[in-house]
């Protein structure tokens, strides 16, 4: 009771999050047994974090970073454009369907709707779309970033909980398609209705020649990450290093746009990221272990168990425990903490460990453009001067779709496993 | 009293970033002008640290793919290597973190608090935070004395160099955080940081 206090007590007193857990599993020790388990938390917090795969997400950030820096949006936004620029809303498009290559370099959502929050909403605006719906289009799509892979998320998740990365990156490209397509969709239904531009011409098909032979290099990306990785030919960690290879190539000899002065600035920035991380992981795991010791994980299984058998039942409850927590907190800090908790539940109702890990990477991706705290609604806020409110209230239809999309893919697990099973990562 | 430039040889980028360009605090209260400038300081000395350890990093990463695949010298050492690179840098950069306000809480609650209690409020948050970095510091000490009686899985090392990350890190923070509440008193959140979230 007393650590759930000091937990809820310090996040709302504004504490960052990382430290809040940390905070709380010293009281949780102290809780245990007084000053007898205090000495315990360097052991599991260097313990928590000894673990190689956890090495594949600076990895892919730093990729990420290089690319983002040597000028690859412009190049995969301009082929999006050429491939669907010609309909009603074809910015809307763009960019839904630029965010489904992006994805392959960077799997990170924030930085997916900044990108795209300095350089599309701008033109969107420019064109005749409205800021708040042009807002929209862009945070629905920035959570395609971490749901392709590569995906920090599914990084961790695998790491801490035994789970094959390369299963959970297998398992994310179907729902990221299935998100990218209802999201059109819903650009399309709507159209009309916001009075969304139409190009007044297409794109040639030399003009998308042009933009495709133009992005090639960076599309390669996603090929060597997926190819290498669920090819089963490189670990996702190797995949990652590689990756970073191929930035550096593409923009110090390809492109030629690298400055390698702002290298140094990556690097200290990839640190920072993973710093703000890690320090999640770090503490989590002194939290954890009072976790363990008071056996809350087996508690919250009981607990939920007793409310219904029923496994949809069970799905829905854990998707809507997800969406709910996610509204108020990060979601590394989340899938950190609820993972372990919410294992043993999906476990009794036989869930596939993949199955399990990507419906709460997706619920959890889902949530972070989600109204009070999604902080994809935030960047967008912030580098577009649009209100968080105005953007929720046209995110809305996409929310919805999304979810359904969720949902989808929760209840349907022959579909979610199709390409887990197809590459021999579930049986 | 400090002037905030960004020209200044000491303050460029990293204070641009908490946004404290755009917003220099309202008092020129005493103490001021020492945080600010030796929290920059230490964390400009921290991120050359961090810059230097992700460089070893990838390029331990690239040598344990390219033996893996083309020269087959089957070294056992650059796969803990990386993992101990990557903890003394995950763990250092805690207190850039912290320089920087990189760690960011939940602010739709306390941002609603009429402002003397929202400051009151963030320099608890602040004092909870320091005193559990000194407590890990303090814990980590032992920690790391022990380790240099274990082996490490490289160079016949012992662990001892890669179990001080925890106290050396837990330090590292709790300077920075003492400087970094002396620097802001609970005011970080009134100036936004002009840059988008890490995460």
């Amino acid at each position: 009771m007393i650590v759930a206090v000091v937990f809820v007590g310090l996040i709302l007193i504004g504490m960052p999050i990382g430290f809040v857990i940390g905070a709380a599993g010293v009281v949780g020790l102290i809780s245990l047994g007084g000053t007898s388990f205090l000495a315990i938390s360097p052991s599991r917090i260097f313990a928590g974090l000894d673990l190689f795969p956890f090495l594949a997400m600076p990895f892919f950030i730093l990729a990420g970073e290089i690319m983002n820096a040597v000028g690859i949006t412009q190049r995969l936004v301009a082929f999006a454009q050429a491939l669907v620029g010609r309909f009603r809303g074809g910015l809307a498009h763009s960019n839904m369907l630029a965010s489904v290559f992006f994805a392959g370099l960077t799997g990170s959502a924030t930085a997916d709707a900044a990108a795209f929050g300095r350089t599309l909403v701008p033109a969107m605006v420019k064109a005749g779309y409205r800021r708040d719906y042009a807002c929209a289009v862009t945070a629905a799509g920035s959570i395609i970033g971490p749901t392709i892979p590569p995906s920090g998320l599914m990084v961790i998740y695998g790491s801490l909980m035994g789970v094959s990365i390369a299963g959970l990156f297998a398992a994310g490209i179907l729902p990221g398609l299935a998100i990218a397509v209802v999201c059109m969709g819903i650009i399309v239904i709507g159209g009309k209705r916001e009075n969304l531009p139409v190009a007044e011409r297409g794109a040639t098909f030399a003009e998308i020649w042009a933009t495709f032979k133009h992005s090639l290099t960076a599309l390669f990306m996603p090929i060597i990450i997926l190819g290498g990785i669920l090819g089963g030919i490189v670990t996702p960690t190797e995949a990652a290093s590689i990756a970073v290879a191929y930035a550096l190539f593409l923009g110090g000899v390809i492109y030629r746009t690298l400055v390698w002065r702002d290298l140094y600035q990556m690097l200290i920035r990839t640190a920072r990221i993973t710093g703000v991380i890690f320090v999640i992981i770090a503490f989590a795991n002194i939290l954890g272990f009072w976790l363990t010791f008071e056996r809350i994980p087996q508690a919250v299984a009981q607990a939920v168990l007793t409310l219904s058998e029923n496994p949809y039942v069970i799905i829905a409850i854990i998707v809507a425990l997800l969406l709910v927590v996610g509204m108020i907190m990060d979601i590394t800090a989340i899938l950190i903490l609820l993972a372990p908790v919410l294992t043993p539940l999906t476990a009794s109702i036989g869930l596939e460990p993949i199955h399990a890990g990507i419906i709460f990477v997706l619920a959890l991706n889902i949530s972070l453009m989600t109204p009070p705290v999604g902080a994809c609604l935030f960047v967008l806020s912030s580098v577009t001067g649009e209100t968080v409110e105005r953007i929720s209230i046209k995110l809305f239809p996409f929310l919805l779709a999304q979810i359904a999309v969720l949902f989808a893919f929760a209840f349907m697990e022959d579909v979610a496993l199709a390409l887990p099973r197809a590459f021999g990562f579930a049986n | 009293m400090l002037r905030l430039n960004p020209n200044d040889s000491f303050l460029s980028e990293p204070i641009t970033e908490n946004g404290l360009t755009d917003a220099p605090p309202e008092k020129d209260y005493p103490g001021w002008e020492f945080a600010a400038l030796w929290s920059d300081r230490i964390n400009r000395a921290v991120e050359l640290i961090l810059a230097i350890l992700m460089a070893l990093l990838v390029l331990d990463v690239w040598l344990g793919v390219i033996d893996r695949y083309y020269f087959r010298w089957q070294l056992d050492w650059p796969e803990a290597f990386a993992r101990y690179l990557m903890i003394w840098a995950a763990l250092l950069a805690i207190s850039a973190g912290i320089a920087r306000r990189d760690h960011i809480g939940l602010m739709s609650f306390v941002g609603r608090l009429p402002i003397g209690i929202r400051r009151g409020l963030l320099i608890f948050a602040d004092l909870v935070t320091l005193v559990l970095f000194i407590y890990l510091f303090v814990t980590g000490i032992p920690f790391a004395a022990g380790g240099f009686g274990r082996e490490a899985m490289i160079f016949g090392a012992s662990m001892g160099p890669f179990f001080t990350a925890i106290p050396a890190a837990a330090f590292l923070a709790s300077v920075q955080m003492f400087l970094t509440l002396l620097r802001d008193l609970g005011s970080h959140v009134d100036r936004p940081k002009r840059e988008e979230s890490l995460t």
